[in-house]
C-alpha cells in the first residue's frame, strides 16, 4: 500500500512538470499556432547553463535558479523571430520543422560543450538537502513538495495573467481571430513576443524544478520530454490548456505506475498506444472542441 | 473631391490603388472624410468598399496614391498605430470574438486606452443597456443584431475620431438593419465621423449625408445622399437599380435575408 502511495505521489510530481512543459508547449501554440517541439530542449538547455553557473560560483543557489530563469525567457524569446514570417504566411507545417531544427541544435549543443557530454549533477542542497517529509504511512522529500506548490502557483497565476490582464486578453484575441485581433489594433509581433516571454518564465520554472526533482541534466532530456510533452498535447486537444493540464497529471501517475508495476521497457510502447487509439477515437484530443 | 473644403478633412484618400496578386482590387480611388460627417460608401460586391476600408487602416498595403488622416500620410502605417491615433473599426462579418465575454470584448476595444479605460467602457455600456445586460455572457450567445451592436460598442470604446463600419447590414433582418444604421445616425448627431461601406444603398442613403459609389475599383458617382438617392441612372447602373419601386420588396436581394 505504501508502495503505492509512494508512486502516486511520485506521479504528481512528474505530472506536474509535465503539466507546466504542456502548458507552455500549449500557450505557444495558442499565441502563434506553433508547435514548438524544442520548447522542452530549451528547459533542457537553460538547466545545463545554470548548471555552468553553479558550479561557476561555488554553488551559489540563487545565483543558479535565477540563471535557470532567465535562460529559459531568453531563449524562448530568441525563438520566437524564426517562426514570425511563416506564421504570418500561414505556412504552419514549416513551423514544425523549424522547431525540430531548434531541438537538433540545442541537443548539439549541450552534448558538445557542456561538461563533455557527461551528464551534470545538482547540488543536493538545490533540492532541499534530500530532507524527507513523513504524513502517515508515506513520506516524500521536500523538492517534492516544492515542485508541486510551484507548479500549482504557475497555473493560477498564468491563468490570471490570461483571463485578467490586459496582454493576456490581447493573446487570446489573437489566438481566436488574428484578422479580427489586427483590425482592433492589437499588434502581432509585440503580442507574440508576451507570448513567447511567458512561455519562457514557464521554461525556466520547469528547469528549476527538474533540476530539483531529476537532479541533474543531460542532452538527451530535451528529446524524451519533448517526446512526452508533444503527446501530451496531441492527446489533450491543441492548444486546450485545461485538458493539457488533467492529461500531464494524469499521464505522469499512470506513468509511475507503469515503470513500477511493469517491465520499464514498455511504459513508452504503451502511452503511445493510448495516444494513438485516443487519437483514432477523438481526432481532435480528449479534451479539445469539435471545430 | 468637389464638395469638399481641405481644412477639417479628417482623412484624405488621394489615388490609391491596392491589388490581391494579379487582382486589381482598387484603381485610383479618391475619397474625403470631413470632421461630424456620415459618408457611405456604395457599389456592389467587388466594387472595392471593404478593399479601401482595410487600406485606409492599414490592413492592406497600397501600392500607389496616399492616405492622409488628420493632416498626416499615413498610408503606410501598421494599424496598431493607426488605431492608436483613434482610428477604429467595426470589421466586415462583426468580427466579434465569440468565445470571449462582452465585456472582454469591450476591453479589447479599449486596448489603446491609456487612461480610464473602464469609465469609457462605463460610458458606452449606458448608451447600449442591451450589453450592460449581458456584459458577463459570452459574445457568441447573442443574436446577430446584438453582435453587430457590440462590434460597434467595441469600436466605440476608444472614442475614436473615425468609426470605419464594413458592411454592417449583412445577414440581419430589415428592421435590425435599420436600428444599426439608426444607430450610426444618432452617433454622428454627436459629431461621431463615420465612414460607412454598404451594399444596401437604399438603407444607406436615407442615414448617411453623403456618399461614394465605387465600381470595378474607381470611383464611379459621388454627391449627397438626396441627389443619389434621385438618381434614377444611378439607381439603375451601381445600387441594383430595378427597384425604383417601393423598398420592402427587394431588400432580400441585396443581402437583408435573415
Amino acid at each position: 500500500m505504501s508502495v503505492f502511495a509512494a508512486q502516486v505521489i511520485n506521479g504528481i510530481v512528474i505530472g506536474s512538470i509535465y503539466a507546466l512543459i504542456v502548458l507552455g508547449t500549449n500557450l505557444l501554440v495558442v499565441v502563434r499556432q506553433v508547435v514548438h517541439f524544442g520548447y522542452a530542449h530549451i528547459v533542457m538547455v537553460s538547466m545545463a547553463i545554470g548548471w555552468l553557473a553553479l558550479s561557476h560560483t561555488g554553488e551559489n543557489l540563487v545565483v543558479g535558479i535565477v540563471t535557470i530563469l532567465l535562460a529559459g525567457i531568453a531563449i524562448t524569446i530568441l525563438t520566437e523571430p524564426l517562426f514570425r514570417r511563416l506564421v504570418e504566411r500561414k505556412s504552419f507545417l514549416e513551423t514544425v520543422i523549424v522547431a525540430q531544427g531548434v531541438a537538433i541544435i540545442l541537443t548539439d549543443v549541450v552534448s558538445h560543450f557542456f561538461n563533455k557530454g557527461v551528464p551534470m549533477s545538482f547540488p543536493q542542497s538545490l533540492y532541499g538537502g534530500g530532507g524527507m517529509v513523513r504524513l502517515g504511512l508515506v513520506s516524500f522529500t521536500w523538492a517534492n513538495v516544492y515542485v508541486v506548490a510551484v507548479g500549482i502557483l504557475a497555473v493560477v497565476l498564468l491563468v490570471y495573467f490570461l483571463y485578467r490582464t490586459r496582454q493576456g486578453r490581447a493573446i487570446r484575441a489573437m489566438a481566436q481571430n488574428t484578422e479580427v485581433a489586427r483590425v482592433l489594433g492589437i499588434p502581432f509581433g509585440k503580442t507574440g513576443i508576451y507570448g513567447f516571454a511567458v512561455a519562457g518564465i514557464l521554461a525556466g520554472i520547469v528547469g528549476v524544478l527538474m533540476a530539483m526533482s531529476i537532479g541533474s541534466v543531460s542532452a538527451e532530456l530535451g528529446d524524451s520530454y519533448a517526446v512526452k510533452g508533444m503527446i501530451l498535447v496531441l492527446f489533450a486537444g491543441m492548444g486546450n490548456l485545461k485538458g493539457g493540464l488533467i492529461s500531464a497529471v494524469f499521464m505522469g501517475i499512470a506513468e509511475s505506475m507503469a515503470i513500477y508495476y511493469l517491465p520499464g521497457r514498455w511504459s513508452q510502447a504503451v502511452f503511445f498506444g493510448v495516444l494513438m487509439l485516443v487519437i483514432l477515437w477523438r481526432p481532435q484530443g480528449l479534451f479539445g472542441s469539435r471545430t | 473631391m468637389s464638395s469638399a473644403t481641405s481644412a477639417q478633412a479628417i482623412l484624405r484618400v488621394s489615388d490609391l490603388w491596392v491589388s490581391y496578386g494579379h487582382i486589381q482590387a482598387l484603381r485610383g480611388i479618391n475619397i474625403e472624410v470631413h470632421e461630424g460627417e456620415f459618408v457611405v460608401l456604395l457599389g456592389s460586391n467587388g466594387a472595392g468598399k471593404s478593399t479601401l476600408l482595410n487600406a485606409i487602416l492599414g490592413v492592406h498595403t497600397a501600392e500607389r496614391g496616399v492616405v492622409e488622416y488628420m493632416g498626416r500620410d499615413v498610408t503606410r502605417q501598421k494599424t496598431e498605430k493607426l488605431v492608436a491615433a483613434g482610428m477604429s473599426a467595426v470589421p466586415e462579418g462583426r468580427g466579434i470574438l465569440a468565445d470571449m465575454t462582452v465585456m472582454e470584448n469591450l476591453q479589447l476595444g479599449a486596448y489603446h486606452v491609456k487612461h480610464k479605460a473602464n469609465e469609457q467602457i462605463e460610458k458606452v455600456l449606458e448608451r447600449f443597456p442591451l450589453l450592460m445586460e449581458r456584459r458577463s455572457q459570452s459574445a457568441g450567445t447573442l443574436s446577430g443584431g446584438q453582435q453587430q451592436l457590440l462590434a460597434i460598442a467595441r469600436a466605440l470604446v476608444s472614442s475614436p475620431k473615425l468609426l470605419l463600419v464594413d458592411e454592417p447590414s449583412i445577414g440581419l433582418a430589415p428592421l435590425v438593419v435599420d436600428e444599426i444604421l439608426g444607430t450610426l445616425a444618432e452617433l454622428k448627431g454627436s459629431n461621431q465621423t463615420i465612414l460607412l461601406s454598404e451594399q444596401n444603398a437604399k438603407k444607406a442613403l436615407q442615414y448617411a449625408d453623403r456618399g461614394y459609389v465605387l465600381h470595378l475599383g474607381t470611383n464611379a458617382v459621388e454627391g449627397t445622399c438626396a441627389e443619389l438617392r434621385c438618381d434614377l441612372d444611378v439607381q439603375r447602373a451601381y445600387l441594383g437599380g430595378s427597384d425604383a419601386a417601393p423598398e420592402s420588396g427587394t431588400i432580400s436581394s441585396q443581402g437583408g435575408e435573415k
